[in-house]
């Protein structure tokens, strides 16, 4: 094991958290629905990647391990007092950043907003991590310590209800 | 559902993990390496103590200590869907000890025109809002939904030991407020119950509303009162909060709201503690 400096374990930290914070936050924030609410998520899992960082030169990806930690607390924060939820899914993103329209889908993205968050947690987890990390369903079944079949089911059924809530309407012909 | 779907699912997924300009968010990395330093150290000193107090143990029992447990990893848990209703949702109140300059994300809620918080155990006052704002139990149009808005979210922040400021939530034209100490830990606000603990308060108190509240234990979490009238704990919440009484006089700030006959108490860094009302003549007992 390397024998780290406290101020280049904390250098090495900050280079990480910096490159890697974006992507993590809009993970958190498809899982959470809320970008408050992922902020707390992204910085709780922070805290705890910084605790284990010491072990970093272990670990396959930072990466993943951060995003496998942003997902399990997500998981499990029911319990935790940090936790809340949106209130008003989509609210915030009807507009990017810098003002413009993304797609000309405010609608769209507002009932995919929605309809995601009326997934139950379990699956509205494997939905972002198949398709939007897009994970296989063996990754994703690790990540999550649940069996590939668990994964293909929850799966079926979150894509199930997001057509039945025609949560996809508004991207069909569009981007292809 | 076909690939056509799923092209449209993941294209839908991208453009709504970057609305809202999260993709250039700055990171808390400060914050962060703050909270990660003060945790380790927080562990190191339990983990020194709790050896001291093995090895102490053993020496008495004549046991031999092999070490401490190995650091559970993280897991997950079985899931459960979220809440439906908005004002069901915890409130956000940041965590028991605030770092100065960090930022957490925190509701504000409505009693008395949003001139109160409770921030890091402490109950602060601000100058409220002048302007129509929604009432705490009001229901409110957002889009093509109604939801009830009991709070305004955005974050707090402890610019130094006596001022607090609350920004907004990104895209809100309101100005930051500033929040100082309430003069004497809890300050008046006209048509509120009481919130010193232990005083009797008047039966004023709104469905619904978040009212300041000092939740006031010794010999145990079990009772409290509010509203004119006394209420217990619906369970046991003494192992989960820590506050198993040991004789220690305890104020706890905090929000409280009644709804039917439960009545809620939040206060940061502890669960959310729920109370029925007592039986008639129940008094907390007396401590042995």
């Amino acid at each position: 094991m390397r024998t780290r400096s406290s101020t280049a374990h904390d250098q090495d930290f900050t280079e990480f958290t910096e490159a890697s914070y974006a992507s993590l936050l809009r993970t958190a924030r498809l899982l959470t629905g809320d970008r408050h609410a992922a902020e707390d998520l992204v910085q709780a899992a922070l805290v705890k990647v910084y605790l284990h960082w010491g072990r970093s030169g272990s670990w396959v990806s930072p990466q993943a391990y951060a995003r496998r930690v942003v997902v399990n607390l997500y998981a499990t924060w029911r319990r935790r007092r940090w936790h809340t939820e949106t209130a008003h899914p989509g609210g915030e993103g009807a507009v990017a950043a810098d003002g413009r329209d993304m797609a000309g889908g405010v609608e769209a993205r507002l009932e995919l907003a929605r309809a995601l968050g009326a997934l139950p947690r379990a699956q509205r987890a494997v939905v972002v991590l198949r398709f939007y990390e897009d994970l296989s369903v063996e990754e994703t079944a690790d990540l999550l310590g649940c069996s590939p079949g668990t994964v293909k089911s929850r799966t079926n059924r979150a894509l199930e209800r997001l057509r039945a809530a025609g949560a996809l309407a508004g991207y069909a012909g569009r981007g292809r | 559902m076909t690939h056509i779907d799923e092209d449209e699912l993941r294209r839908g997924l991208r453009e709504l993990a970057g609305a809202d300009g999260t993709a250039g968010a700055a990171p808390p990395t400060g914050a962060v390496v703050a909270l990660g330093r003060r945790t380790r150290h927080r562990r190191r000193a339990l983990a020194a103590g709790a050896a001291t107090v093995l090895v102490a143990t053993g020496s008495v029992l004549g046991l031999r200590w092999t070490g401490g447990p190995a650091p559970s990893p993280d897991s997950v848990a079985a899931t459960t869907s979220g809440s439906a209703d908005p004002s069901d949702l915890p409130l956000r109140l940041g965590p028991a000890e605030p770092e100065i300059g960090a930022a957490y994300a925190y509701d504000l809620v409505g009693s008395c025109r949003y001139r109160y918080a409770v921030f890091g155990g402490r109950e602060w006052v601000g100058e409220g809002l002048r302007d129509p704002v929604p009432d705490s139990g009001t229901r409110m149009s957002r889009t093509r939904t109604s939801v009830v808005s009991d709070r305004l979210s955005g974050h707090m922040r402890l610019v130094s030991e006596d001022t607090a400021v609350f920004e907004f939530g990104k895209g809100s034209p309101r100005p930051p407020m500033t929040f100082r100490p309430a003069p004497g830990g809890s300050a008046p606000c006209p048509g509120l119950p009481a919130p010193h603990p232990g005083k009797p308060a008047a039966e004023e108190a709104r469905a619904g509303v978040w009212y300041p509240h000092g939740l006031y234990v010794h010999c145990g979490l079990r009772h409290t009162v509010f509203d004119g009238r006394t209420w217990r704990t619906a369970r046991d919440y003494q192992a989960e909060t820590g506050m198993d009484g040991s004789g220690r006089h305890l104020g706890v700030r905090g929000f409280a709201r009644m709804t039917g006959d439960s009545l809620r108490f939040e206060a940061p860094g502890l669960p959310r503690i729920d109370f029925v009302p007592a039986a008639p003549g129940e008094e907390p007992p007396a401590c042995a």
